[in-house]
């Protein structure tokens, strides 16, 4: 633990908003693997594990979640003014994640599909957290990965700079030795594998279970989206299962929605970006 | 957070209990309630955990992915979701899975419930009855007690990620089967430290019986899967403990959902009216026989008999469900001769519903889909959905007995009424 001052504990607050909350209970999951780690950290609101909320100003914002209501922007921008660090935390904060996939259809069409009166519920289009207001640091992937949480705080309780990959998947597939799915298996779904466009940091996980990477981190850094869709049309994949492939996790970036149109001949989904 | 009563000339003393914001429970939601003197003036059950919309959303998308995405309801249940969407999917298109693929998915299924009570009990649960506001200072004070948490944590855990992939979001569970299948050796060294912590399971029967849980009697309809000859995980008969007994592809006949204006979860009721319960108790309520010879012999020692109808001790049926999850876990590994098999079929046009028994309970999942694999409808019940109108129920039968206590008390009471059911609120609201 060299470098850290562990007396020098981070005042750290954690916020749900629309998601699973698999990724603040990956918090919990860390617990016995990550303890140093976590031992950093002085939680002064987290509602799964704690009743009292002190009444105390804290340092670190994780943010879990899209935003999906009126209510989320002001509470969101409240945090912002308060957090010296904010963090997205997850793929549902970075990118919108799979509660996002709504923004790709008519949006009373999809709510009056759940509810027989729409009206009562208060909701607006999903949104990644950063439409709002400005991220320091994304930590990605549906769920976020314990060693890139790891590294992500003891940065910040060190002061520096973490070290968040801009490569993409294929390079730390490569690195397991894996053998490719996406030359290997032909015309399986399962082969349908986004690691060349999508950003690494997860150690390879789904591929090393020879499953095909679905993009959950987002997009690399200067991904070549069009070579990637040439691929997988060259390998027989539909129109439609292009568009799903890009649109499940990540679908609102920039690049990974310009994967989804490219193919789909659709001018633009409902939801339009500001541009980057 | 609980406000203190106010008391207006001439009435008499009313009592205001108001939870903005339930701590230590998945996803969010509050109660408010306005008691006076043995009667409930008014209460509400309000789940504010904000609409997803996946049954809205997931129209239009192809059936290979729908696992995945729905798996993204629920942090704490992923599995569940998974599989039940699955069963549903392959259902509906006719499509037969593998003896193997069916065991591995009960094991995976059994080792998610595992840690899931375990997590809840622990670090959910426990706290109130001893007095703290967070398992935090547990962690300090009782090092042996958050020892055995972990160990058993670890343990489900490390079963989980060895057949999924990993522990949170398995990703090797797909339409047809599975893309990897364990390595035997892992799996056995898997059941081994699952051996080892069968103590810790007894020893947590004991610790949750122990507790001061309050005495609450409140005579539920018990709704849950009926085995035949297994304890029900992915399969089995819909069965209430008010006569019901049908194949799960009647269940909306008998299950009804609306929607309330101060509440995102919509209410479901047995036969258009009743209020009914799911969860471990009405497993064990129902299907107490078939569970392991030492799950029923902790229960006798520490006196749980069934029916049991305080739901306070969803609890200590959880924690008995533990050491059954063990025992199941570990005689079905050792039974296992894995062999490698890659999911083959042809997708045709269909509708089906599947159900299986989540850790909450009673999950139901209907999908219909086209000729070539575009979901054109699709039905979510989970748990606490299915819960939340009896919950209400059940704190409108707690509060008069307890509206003489002090406002800190019954907040307090009704807390932990809510966390034995062990709501999550993202599912509900999915
Ligand atoms: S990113 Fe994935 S795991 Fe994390 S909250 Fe969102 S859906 Fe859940
Ligand atoms: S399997 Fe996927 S991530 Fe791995 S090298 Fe091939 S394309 Fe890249
Ligand atoms: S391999 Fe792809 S889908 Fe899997 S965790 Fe990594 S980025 Fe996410």
């Amino acid at each position: 633990m060299a470098g850290i001052n562990t007396n020098n504990r981070v005042k750290t607050a954690v916020f749900k908003f629309t998601c699973c909350a698999g990724c603040q209970f990956a918090l919990l999951y860390f617990f016995d693997q990550l303890p140093e780690t976590l031992e950093l950290l002085d939680f002064v609101y987290f509602k799964m594990a704690r009743r009292k909320e002190l009444d105390e100003p804290y340092d670190l914002a994780l943010i879990e979640g899209g935003i999906s209501t009126p209510e989320h922007i002001e509470q969101l921008k409240r945090i912002r003014k308060q957090a010296k660090i904010l963090v997205a935390f997850g793929a549902c904060a970075a990118h919108g994640g799979v509660p996002s996939i709504k923004d790709w259809q008519r949006e009373l069409a999809v709510e009056a599909r759940v509810y027989p009166d729409p009206l009562l519920i208060s909701s607006i289009k999903v949104s990644p957290v950063d439409e709002f207001v400005k991220v320091d640091h994304y930590l990605r992937g549906c769920p976020i990965d314990e060693v890139e949480f790891m590294e992500l705080i003891r940065s910040i309780a060190a002061g520096k700079k973490p070290y968040i990959r801009e490569h993409p998947v294929c390079v730390e597939c490569k690195l397991r030795n894996n053998i490719c799915i996406l030359l290997m298996r032909e015309g399986v779904q399962e082969s349908m594998c986004l690691g060349p466009v999508t950003r690494a940091g997860c150690r390879a996980v789904c591929t090393s279970n020879m499953r095909a990477c679905f993009g959950c981190r987002g997009p690399m850094s200067n991904p070549n989206i069009p070579e990637m869709v040439r691929t997988f049309k060259g390998k027989g994949f539909s129109p439609k299962d292009i568009e799903m492939r890009f649109t499940e996790y990540s679908g609102l970036s920039n690049e990974f929605s310009e994967g989804a149109r490219a193919y789909y001949g659709r001018k633009a989904p409902y939801y339009r970006r500001k541009a980057a | 957070m609980a406000e203190k009563h106010h008391i207006t000339a001439g009435k008499p003393l009313e009592k205001q209990i108001k939870i903005d914001y339930l701590a230590r429970t998945e996803g969010e939601a509050g109660i408010y309630a306005l008691v006076s003197d043995r009667e409930v003036k008014e209460l509400k059950f309000n789940i504010w955990e904000p609409a997803r919309f996946f049954e809205g959303f997931l129209v239009g998308r192809m059936y290979y992915e729908v696992h995945d995405l729905v798996s993204r309801i629920c942090g704490i249940c992923p599995v569940s979701h998974m599989t039940t969407a699955l069963r549903a999917l392959e259902k509906a298109t006719g499509v037969i899975v593998s003896e193997q693929t069916k065991t591995l998915r009960r094991i995976l299924s059994r080792s998610q419930v595992m840690a899931s009570h375990i997590i809840h009990l622990y670090m959910l649960a426990v706290p109130d009855y001893m007095n703290y506001e967070s398992i935090l200072p547990v962690v300090s004070e009782y090092p042996d007690i958050f020892k055995r948490f972990l160990r058993m944590k670890t343990a489900a855990n490390n079963l989980t990620a060895v057949i999924g992939g990993r522990a949170l979001h398995t990703m090797t569970a797909i339409f047809g089967g599975f893309t990897r299948i364990p390595p035997q050796k892992q799996l056995i060294e898997a059941a081994d430290s699952l051996k080892k912590i069968k103590d810790d399971a007894l020893e947590t029967v004991r610790f949750i019986a122990n507790l001061p849980i309050p005495e609450f009697y409140s005579e539920n309809i018990y709704v849950s899967l009926k085995g035949v000859d297994a304890y029900p995980v992915n399969e089995g008969l819909l069965a209430s403990t008010s006569g019901l007994a049908v194949s799960e592809d009647e269940y909306r006949k008998h299950f009804a959902e609306r929607q309330l204006p101060y509440t995102n979860a919509k209410y479901s009721s047995l036969e258009g009216k009743d209020s009914f319960m799911v969860g471990a108790l009405a497993r064990i309520n129902q299907n107490f026989n078939l569970l392991s010879s030492d799950a029923k012999a902790i229960s006798e020692e520490v006196g749980f008999k069934v029916p049991n109808h305080n739901p306070y001790l969803n609890n200590l049926a959880q924690a008995i469900e533990i050491v059954d999850c063990i025992d199941d876990c570990t005689s079905l590994i050792d039974k296992l001769h894995l062999r490698e098999e890659k999911p083959s079929y042809i997708i045709k046009a269909g509708e089906a519903g599947a159900i299986t028994e989540a850790p909450r309970g009673l999950l139901y999942h209907s999908y219909r889909v086209s000729k070539d694999g575009v979901i054109e409808k699709a039905d979510i019940v989970t748990p606490t959905a299915h819960n939340a109108f009896n919950i209400e129920k059940d704190l409108n039968l707690l509060l008069p007995t307890i509206s003489h206590m002090d406002v800190d008390t019954i907040t307090m009471r009704c807390e932990e009424l809510i966390r034995a059911y062990d709501p999550c609120f993202s599912c509900s609201v999915h």
